[in-house]
């Protein structure tokens, strides 16, 4: 049960970085934080043995699983804040949308 | 012979992503119209697979990941619908700047939303949400102007939220009682009543899936993406991912979560939910005077139609099905009717008063945009009468009569915008700014939608689809009237 609450904590710590940073590169990486909370309570829940019977090296793989989104969520996010640094000459979120008006 | 049934079963899915693999590799070496066709046929062959598996039997009785044959009405719908868009904005992809990259990602869409529909696993489904969210952001941002940059950034940051909402709902789940993730699974643990927080996270994944649908509460990404997005890509978000992901709730929910435990559940959450969207849908589209961003509240109004179908449950599977369909159908092309005015008129602002008088100019695009805005709303002789007709026929049928009366109302409500666009084309006339070349001081609002159009006009690409969507929805609507509405529903069930 521990580990549920810390991993749910890690997660809400990660919501309220996206919900108040005006960062951009902050924002992305609090929703790393996000996904990373998800495969600590994973991997976390497999190493104490409080997994089901029978589901041997499946939490494992449903982890690395996750690892693999986030990867691919961090690649096209950067991709997408380097764009908007060269076209505002900014990355705070505030000041991109005041541009627009 | 389990592995024939099973490469027979997924045959649609596994021809679009090879179209969008061969895509991405002759994109590299700069051969565009290659490119472009690859992309069609993978997705057009996987249309014709699709309807041709129609009436297969289902395997989402075993441990599958995906239920060979479940749907395959809609994967084909998805398949054919996205490889029609593609085909349409051909010449603008072929000019643009890793145009081929483009169709490839658009190919990844299409075959992912082909993916969620088969899906009969949780991990299955996150991976192609996943898949189908990040090659939208980047389809969103292909017009790389500055508002568009702005929408993908911000339609980028909710979408992630509501990926980490979902993995952590997935990871409650299954890391505390899972040894696999099948929706059958899901089903014997919901009837083990197995406490708080698994209940806790399958709020959480429906939440994450309201995200990208673009229901009420989340539905702020939506606006900006649609109205921002290249005609090309917003044709194609708007349309097949809302089918996967109404279909995907269906399934999840009504016959994986809620499957075996009391529906009132079902009827609180997404009742409410369907009752905001149609409502903020259909009142928010009143106020607004650019066509695509009235498209993209119409979109919010849809999906709480096809909320409704939730709420009733899986009684209610085929009707959200026709009816998510005949929305997409529609609803990409009346974005795509936005790439088709623009090559008829330049200097086009994106406003409905800008559409006025184009009835006389383009008759069979004024023609075809009327019926897709009927469809809309649901008038009888379009595809889109069946889809509410059905769904709220379920939702009487089983005793939520209120539900249908807000959605009729709601309908009614939303009239008012898509009948100003009817009263644009038809009955006002047209302004000089735009009959003509150049009014002093009447720049677009937003500049950068000037370069998207201009010399990049994409020909009569779009128009001829427009045309196609239309008779379509016309077909559909009128056929069932002489041959019974049988057919309609064995082509959407779900096997």
């Amino acid at each position: 049960m521990s580990l549920l609450v810390i991993a749910v904590g890690l997660f809400c710590i990660g919501l309220y970085g996206v919900l108040t940073r005006r960062d951009l590169v902050a924002i992305l990486a609090s929703i790393e934080v996000m996904l990373g909370s998800a495969t600590l309570l994973l991997v976390g829940l497999a190493v104490a043995g409080r997994t089901v019977q029978g589901s041997e090296g499946m939490v494992e793989g449903v982890g690395l699983m996750v690892i693999v989104l986030a990867a691919a969520e961090a690649a096209v996010g950067l991709a997408l804040v380097i764009s908007v640094s060269r076209r505002f000459k900014t990355t705070r979120i505030d000041e991109i949308v005041k541009v627009r008006g | 012979m389990a592995e024939v049934t099973i490469l027979s079963a997924f045959a649609p899915q596994i021809a679009c992503i090879t179209g969008a693999a061969v895509a991405i590799a002759l994109d590299a070496f700069e051969r565009r119209h290659h490119a472009v066709v690859a992309a069609v046929a993978g997705a057009a062959l996987a249309c014709v697979l699709g309807a041709a598996a129609v009436g297969r039997p289902t395997a989402l009785t075993g441990d599958v990941a995906l239920s060979g044959g479940g749907f395959s009405g809609t994967v084909s719908v998805i398949c054919g619908l996205g490889a029609l868009m593609l085909a349409a904005s051909w010449p603008r992809l072929v000019r643009a700047d890793h145009g081929g990259g483009l169709a490839a990602l658009s190919a990844v869409v299409i075959a992912s939303a082909a993916t969620i529909v088969a899906a009969a696993d949780i991990l299955v489904l996150l991976i192609a949400l996943e898949a189908m969210a990040l090659c939208a952001y980047a389809l969103v941002w292909s017009a790389r102007t500055a508002s568009a940059t702005e929408a993908a950034i911000k339609y980028f940051i909710q979408g992630a939220v509501a990926t980490g909402l979902f993995v952590l709902g997935l990871a409650i789940v299954f890391g505390l009682h899972g040894n696999t993730t099948s929706y059958v699974w899901i089903r014997t643990l919901m009837v083990s009543s197995p406490g708080p927080p698994v209940t806790t996270a399958f709020v959480l994944i429906g939440v994450a899936l309201a995200y990208k649908l673009g229901a009420f509460p989340f539905h702020s990404w939506a606006l900006d993406a649609f109205e921002t997005a290249p005609p090309y890509a917003s044709a194609m978000l708007a349309g097949l991912p809302k089918i996967a992901a109404i279909v995907a709730m269906m399934t999840l929910y009504t016959r994986a979560v809620f499957a075996n435990v009391a529906s009132e559940y079902l009827l609180w959450v997404f009742g409410a939910i369907a009752v905001a969207s149609m409502v903020f849908g259909s009142l928010g589209g009143l106020t607004q005077f650019s066509y695509t961003r009235m498209l993209a509240y119409a979109g919010v109004a849809q999906v709480g139609y096809a909320l409704v179908a939730l709420s009733v449950g899986s009684v209610a599977m085929t009707p959200a099905a026709v009816l998510v369909s005949a929305y997409a159908v529609a609803g990409s092309a009346s974005f795509l009717a936005a790439a088709a005015v623009r090559s008829a008129r330049p200097r086009w602002d994106g406003s409905i008063a800008g559409l006025a008088g184009l009835g006389q100019e383009r008759r069979w695009l004024s023609a075809a945009l009327a019926v897709a805005m009927f469809s809309l709303v649901g008038m009888p002789l379009t595809a889109g009468f069946w889809g509410k007709f059905l769904v709220f026929g379920s939702a009487v049928a089983v005793g939520h009569w209120w539900l249908a009366l807000i959605g009729v109302l709601a309908s009614v409500i939303s009239f008012g915008y898509y009948g100003s666009v009817l009263k644009s084309l038809y009955f006002d006339e047209p302004e000089e700014s735009f009959a003509e070349a150049e009014v002093p001081g009447s720049s677009p609002p937003d500049r950068d939608m000037a370069d998207i159009s201009g010399p990049e006009e994409s020909g009569r690409g779009p128009e001829i689809a427009v045309v196609l969507c239309a008779a379509v929805l016309l077909g559909v609507g009128i056929v069932p009237l002489i041959a019974g509405i049988e057919g309609l529903m064995r082509f959407f069930t779900f096997g």
